[in-house]
């Protein structure tokens, strides 16, 4: 309690709120620019911290993360591309919702989810992070392996359409995942001899193309505004009190990204499509499910929701173990040494002068972020109505800037062009973008943690059905691959139906 | 039926076997890793390449591919507002594909002539032909944004673009 009443003394600690006040706009600004997210930011501001004492260093640098992984929602709606790794599932439904002439309302939806979404992750970060971290010490490399089966089997099944192009498309992503220095051995692979390809596809670049580029073809052909015309509405009034009439999907969005958040390696980049799958899967009827692609707006709660939840949630197991979750958590873990801190389980028991602070701030950071934000979306909103020979040509050149910006290689704007090119393509034959992405994501991790196994059994593929928790995952991801090729409800329900029990309740009708 | 399967659903039909021909070179390539680098490379590569000729069989069994009157009002395998049965002219040869070229060229010449220039050169080039008919403001806002966009991305992050070399 002491530290707690500590921590909020310094709430009316002048200095700390001009570096709040700077750490999360700027964060917000730039994590509203594409290819810019947390990493970029804290990467520039890890140097300017050095000559800052812990504390304000560390509200710096949590302001910062707070505002990019909160903006990023904003370029997802207004111009399909995600500002954050964190927000591509934003981009599916709220860009729908953009071409609709309703940016405000998504935008609003978006920036007041992202802010429950910090609650929850702060209130996981403070009770839940020292108990989930150790429990999560005991997930080794076949759960991982099991898991991350799960999560393709999860993301395939519900692919817009037929889930057989959802698997192709899984394995695509796969296939390009696999390019370069094999993890565990480093033999180069499919580098077809190029040295920008050793490190593998840049992630960043193959995004922006797949998700933005090929979307500026499209504009080019349609040859129309992103609203078609409409005129946007300018009120994010409906979209904030959109969350609120729908608390179930806030809570299982809030559930999936702490899940994602504490399981080092998944982080916000999985966490918010893991939401938006399953709040696409849990539609009662199939115009529903199908209504999610096309401007639902529990499509933008949910992955909202999910980022903000699993950013902080990352942090519980990142500051728990010592072991960063993501880029952006290894550089704040960088700066705790740097200041003279011990990241590990140490940093809950000693160091508690900063963990509560660094708590109390993120609360207070929220509202910080989201009233001036709900205040200037609707005029951010009006770029929706801008005519394409005017908006066009100026996101292409911001894509271009966000593909360099990554490593600074001219290579990855090609990159950034022929996955754009992929993307047009497939999107016209009707393919699966998001599958391929969570592949590409995902691939290189599902290679170590499978090699790990195999490596602890000797090579024996037994291991993954002799551990219980990966066989119980296994089976659940071999019925969900089956449900989507066979119909597996009516012999079940055909066959509890039998018993007259069971009859009497009505079970499938 | 190949050729009649062709007529309904092209673009469907040579993603397919874009992908497939990636896979047996994805399998052909990794045969020749060491065995861990190899192993999941070719396992994927042959799931993906079966889900593929399954995809093929389905659409090469459905009503569409057998039946002539159902080419051209039946998308096969697509879920896709879009037309799926769009002609290569009107896919490749449009606005889009300007645009796709304009960034091949912008790419092309910004290592040569800077950043700034190729910015503005491209802008006003593409602001023009997708339509702009206010010329000094096009050319106005094209250098405005470009000198923008460099201030934010050079001096304000730092992140280097290419300058001019003479």
């Amino acid at each position: 309690m002491q530290d707690w009443l500590t921590a909020l003394a310094d709430l009316f600690v002048g200095n700390f709120w001009i570096w709040a006040v700077i750490g999360a706009w700027s964060g917000f600004i730039i994590g509203s620019i594409p290819g810019l997210g947390p990493v970029f930011a804290l990467a520039l501001a890890i140097p300017l911290t050095f000559g800052m004492e812990p504390l304000s260093a560390m509200i710096l640098l949590g302001s910062i993360y707070c505002g990019t992984v909160t903006g990023g929602s904003v370029s997802s709606v207004l111009l399909n591309i995600p500002g954050t790794t964190g927000s591509i599932a934003t981009c599916w439904d709220g860009f729908s919702l953009a071409k609709q002439g309703r940016a405000a309302e998504a935008l609003g939806a978006g920036i007041m989810s992202s802010t429950l979404g910090t609650f929850i992750g702060l209130i996981c970060l403070a009770f839940l992070g020292p108990l989930l971290g150790r429990l999560v010490a005991y997930i080794g490399p076949v759960e991982y392996f099991s898991l991350i089966i799960l999560a393709f089997a999860f993301v395939a099944a519900a692919s817009k359409g037929e889930a057989i192009k959802g698997f192709i498309m899984g394995g695509v992503g796969l296939l390009f995942a696999f390019v370069g220095m094999d993890v565990i051995t480093a033999y180069e692979r499919f580098t077809f001899g190029s040295l920008f390809l050793m490190d593998g596809v840049p992630f960043g670049p193959a995004v922006i193309g797949i998700f933005a580029f090929s979307q500026l073809i499209n504009s080019a052909i349609k040859g129309q505004s992103i609203s078609h015309g409409e005129k946007v509405t300018g009120n994010v009034l409906p979209g904030v009190i959109a969350v609120f009439k729908h608390p179930i999907t806030v809570v299982k969005a809030w559930i999936v990204g702490i899940i994602a958040g504490v399981m080092p390696g998944l982080g916000i980049n999985i966490g918010n499509i893991m939401a938006y799958m399953l709040e696409k899967n849990a539609s009662k009827t199939q115009e529903e499910k199908d209504s999610f692609g096309k401007g639902n707006i529990r499509g933008i709660i949910a992955p909202e929701v999910a980022n903000n939840a699993t950013a902080y949630a990352n942090l519980s197991s990142s500051f728990a173990l010592g072991i960063p979750s993501g880029s952006s958590d290894a550089i704040l873990l960088g700066g705790l040494i740097l200041w003279g801190l011990t990241p590990g389980k140490a940093f809950f028991d000693t160091s508690q002068s900063l963990f509560f602070p660094t708590l109390v701030w993120g609360m207070a950071l929220a509202p910080l972020i989201l009233l001036p934000g709900l205040f200037i979306i609707k005029y951010l909103a009006k770029i929706t109505e801008i005519k394409p020979y005017t908006l066009l040509p100026l996101v292409t050149v911001i894509s271009i800037l966000g593909s360099l910006s990554s490593r600074g290689h001219i290579f990855d704007i090609w990159v950034m062009i022929v996955f754009g090119f992929i993307g047009y393509i497939l999107d016209r034959g009707g393919f699966p973008l998001s599958t391929l992405v969570i592949s590409l994501v995902l691939g290189t991790l599902l290679e170590t943690n499978m090699s790990r196994a195999l490596r602890i059994s000797d090579g024996s593929w037994a291991i993954f059905v002799q551990k219980p928790v990966s066989l119980i995952v296994l089976i659940i991801s071999l019925i969900i691959v089956l449900g989507a090729f066979v119909d597996l409800k009516t012999p079940l329900v055909n066959f509890f139906n039998r018993f007259k029990f069971m009859s009497k309740l009505k079970i499938g009708k | 039926m190949v050729r009649r399967l062709w007529q309904t659903d092209k673009l469907s039909l040579a993603i397919l076997i874009a992908v497939s021909i990636m896979c047996i070179y994805a399998i052909v390539e990794a045969g020749t890793f060491p065995v861990e680098a190899g192993r999941l490379p070719r396992v994927i590569a042959a799931v993906t390449l079966v889900f593929c000729v399954l995809m093929l069989g389905k659409m090469f069994l459905s009503p569409a591919a057998e039946n002539d009157d159902a080419a051209g009002d039946n998308n096969v395998c697509g879920d896709n507002e879009e037309d799926s049965n769009i002609s290569l002219k009107d896919l490749f040869i449009n606005k889009g594909s300007a645009l796709l070229l304009g960034v091949v060229v912008f790419t092309l010449l910004m290592e040569y002539i800077g950043f700034i220039i190729t910015s503005v050169l491209f802008m006003v080039a593409m602001g023009l032909y997708l339509g702009q008919k206010k010329k000094v403001f096009n050319l106005v806002y094209a250098i405005v944004c470009s000198l923008l966009l460099y201030w934010i991305f050079a001096d304000l992050f730092s992140i280097p673009l290419p300058e001019i070399i003479f």
